[in-house]
């Protein structure tokens, strides 16, 4: 099956056509015997009565006008001669001869029950008479090819050689465009009744795809046929089995981290009751990482079941109003390039994935600069730190839940956490994506490319 | 240090009421804690109270109700302690008439320094930041979505707002038509405390007014009162 088409679709239409190619092929076939048939007995009678009406002229002529009336009526494809000694033509398969037997009595019928007829098959090849393309032929529906003795009642024996029958008229042109017609007609025909059938599959095929997107999107209609509609009510039953599992390892998660907010809470006020400075600065740090991986934990489980509606997004303003708040914190972010027209975004974590990545390039290079191109079809977000960079190694791994690039700086610095993770969910939520590169003059580059159709 | 002012804890950890006490009367104020809304109510007929410090989360009747009641019949300012975090959490607080609002896990430092610029507010402007349960807020066309702090365009184009933006336009949504002077507007701004404050209310003024289009020679929606302040000059509908 190598040549096979790989969609299920191109199969079905290629069986289709398969089988009614042959079926047609098959009808053909029979056509034409049944209608060798045809064109059989209509030559036979009309050879039995044209035998009759020669019999019935000669009987009714003297001897030299007989041969001249023969000159004429020897013309194809009747052969007349007069001058023939008896021939023996019964054959032992006669009776089984069922063409000889219809075309016997047909001539009996023409010339008279009395008729002494001889008929028999000529098994001679006919240019024995002298004459190409003129004299008996054999084959098992072809033309009739007999040889018939009738003596006149003064015993001259008249001796026809029927011959081949000029053909119709050739139809094998007509049969190949009737066949052509046919083809493209159930062409289109299977076309659409596949696409009908395989239809729902495909809806299937596309539901299974946009899981990976939302994995509380609305189930699929269970519609099409049984065996689709099976396929789709499993597919549901999967997605809501799936969905429940999530949301079961969410409520773990969150109960967990929410509930160690208050003893992260009571001993942050314990700490700011120690005199001894550098004892309570280290405690600050790690409870400060605790609240970190805490209060990242919540936010990541909060984007499964996020659910803001789409709108229509000012990126400028959103990207300004954080450079305002960073600079109310101190810190230095950059903005180059524009973006003219609205971008089709869920405003709040879009600012939230932008944070992200601005809150990492803060953290590990002090300053970001957000640089933004608009194309035909999408926005690419460039968030630019002069940190370190990642080693390429480990730049997909920077994804992980708590991944720390260098043991020694993320002490201090506190790693990634969630925070990329969180980022790359609203990308991909939005139908774009995250990734990461190292600079060539240096720094870590976060793109963030989103869908802007025109 | 000196203050004297009367701060009550409602919490129903005693570990943090007890720590949060100490700290506070530590720091110059009068403290006292409570376990829930009863004791609370409690406290409160019994002397004056200038702050209260709220959890959201109480067994019986929880913070926000406390603080709707609270509303109904006093104004003395409330700070609510959330242990969510969330967006919506922080703001249904704002609604249910809390001043301002602070994630677990705080720090003492970082409640006191809301006690004292919640104070500091209250004093300054004597009106809550309460937008009567307002989820949106409409004003001359745009509309401000109190949940996901941002302004929505006439034309549906959503405009995020930094936070100090978003508490500046909250302070003139509640006050249409009132002039407000620098020090009325920069007791609700949290910033670097070492910048001159004129100069930085200005600043943000001419931000927010950038960002409703309304920077050109003459502003019509945030309008400059010479030696005065600054003045919304557009009427303003709450919406739930």
């Amino acid at each position: 099956m190598r040549f096979a088409p790989k969609s299920l679709f191109g199969r079905l239409v290629l069986v289709l056509l398969a089988g009614l190619v042959l079926s047609q092929l098959a009808t053909l076939y029979i056509n034409q015997t049944e209608r060798d048939q045809l064109l059989y007995r209509a030559g036979g009678m009309r050879l039995a009565q044209q035998i009759s009406d020669i019999v019935k002229l000669l009987e009714s002529l003297p001897g030299p006008e007989r041969r001249r009336v023969v000159a004429v009526f020897n013309r194809p494809p009747l052969a007349v001669t007069l001058d023939r000694p008896a021939l023996d033509l019964r054959s032992e398969e006669e009776d089984a001869d069922f063409q000889l037997s219809i075309f016997t009595s047909v001539l009996r019928y023409a010339l008279g029950e009395d008729a002494k007829i001889e008929v028999g098959r000529t098994h001679r090849p006919s240019h024995e008479h002298g004459e190409r393309g003129f004299g008996p032929r054999r084959g098992r529906f072809g033309p009739p090819a007999f040889t018939v003795q009738v003596p006149l009642h003064d015993g001259t024996l008249v001796t026809f050689d029927s011959s081949v029958l000029p053909p119709v008229g050739t139809t094998t042109l007509r049969l190949a465009l009737t066949l052509a017609v046919l083809l493209a007609t159930v062409i289109v025909i299977s076309l659409v009744a596949v696409r009908w059938v395989t239809g729902p599959l495909t809806v299937l095929a596309d539901a299974a795809e946009r899981l990976g997107e939302n994995i509380n999107r609305p189930p699929i209609p269970e519609a099409g046929p049984a065996e689709v509609q099976r396929a789709a009510r499993s597919f549901n039953a999967m997605q809501q089995r799936l969905s429940r599992s999530i949301a079961e390892r969410s409520r773990v998660l969150t109960a967990m981290s929410h509930d160690l907010k208050t003893p992260i809470t009571r001993m942050r006020l314990r700490t700011d009751m120690l005199e001894d400075d550098a004892v309570r600065e280290k405690f600050d740090r790690d409870l400060a990482e605790m609240e970190q991986m805490v209060t990242q934990t919540l936010e990541f489980m909060r984007d499964a079941t996020d659910t803001e509606p789409v709108q229509r997004v000012d990126l400028m303003a959103l990207l300004e109003s954080l450079q305002a708040d960073y600079e109310d914190m101190g810190k230095e972010v950059r903005i180059a390039g524009r973006v003219s027209r609205p971008l089709g975004a869920r405003p709040v974590a879009l600012r939230r994935c932008v944070t992200n990545l601005v809150d990492n390039a803060i953290r590990y290079g002090a300053r970001a600069t957000i640089d933004v191109a608009e194309e035909a079809d999408r926005v690419t977000l460039r968030v630019l730190d002069e940190g370190p960079g990642i080693p390429e190694a480990k730049i997909e791994r920077a994804f992980e839940p708590f991944f720390r690039g260098e043991a020694s700086r993320s002490r201090e610095t506190g790693g990634f956490g969630l925070g990329l993770g969180i980022a790359r969910n609203i990308a991909r939520a939005h139908g774009g994506e995250l990734t990461l590169r190292n600079r060539p003059e240096g720094g870590l580059a976060a793109i963030l490319t989103l869908p802007h159709p025109a | 240090m000196e203050t004297n002012d009367h701060v009550m804890v409602v919490d129903d950890d005693a570990e943090i009421r007890r720590l949060l006490g100490d700290y506070l009367r530590k720091n110059g104020y009068r403290a006292t804690a409570v376990a829930d809304g009863a004791a609370m109510w409690a406290a409160l007929a019994r002397g004056k109270i200038d702050l209260i410090v709220l959890d959201l989360m109480l067994p019986g009747e929880d913070g926000l109700s406390l603080c709707r009641k609270l509303r109904s019949e006093s104004d003395t300012p409330v700070i609510m302690l959330t242990a969510r975090g969330e967006e919506t959490d922080r703001v249904v607080g704002l609604e249910m008439g809390a001043d301002d609002y602070l994630a677990k896990p705080f720090s003492a430092r970082e409640l006191l320094a809301r006690v004292k610029s919640v104070l500091r507010r209250y004093r300054a402007l004597p009106m809550h930041l309460r937008a009567d349960d307002a989820t949106s807020i409409r004003f001359s066309g745009w509309t401000l979505d109190v949940r996901a702090r941002h302004l929505v365009s006439a034309d549906g184009v959503v405009t995020p707002l930094s936070g100090a933006e978003f508490q500046l336009l909250r302070v003139f949504l509640s006050h249409p038509g009132q002039v407000l002077s620098r020090d009325q507007l920069m007791s609700f701004a949290k910033g670097r405390e070492s910048e001159p404050f004129e100069r930085t209310i200005d600043l943000r003024v001419s931000r927010l007014r950038q960002r409703l289009g309304d920077d050109g020679g003459e502003p019509r929606l945030i309008k400059t009162v010479r030696g005065q302040g600054y003045v919304l000059a557009a009427p303003v509908t709450m919406e739930r």
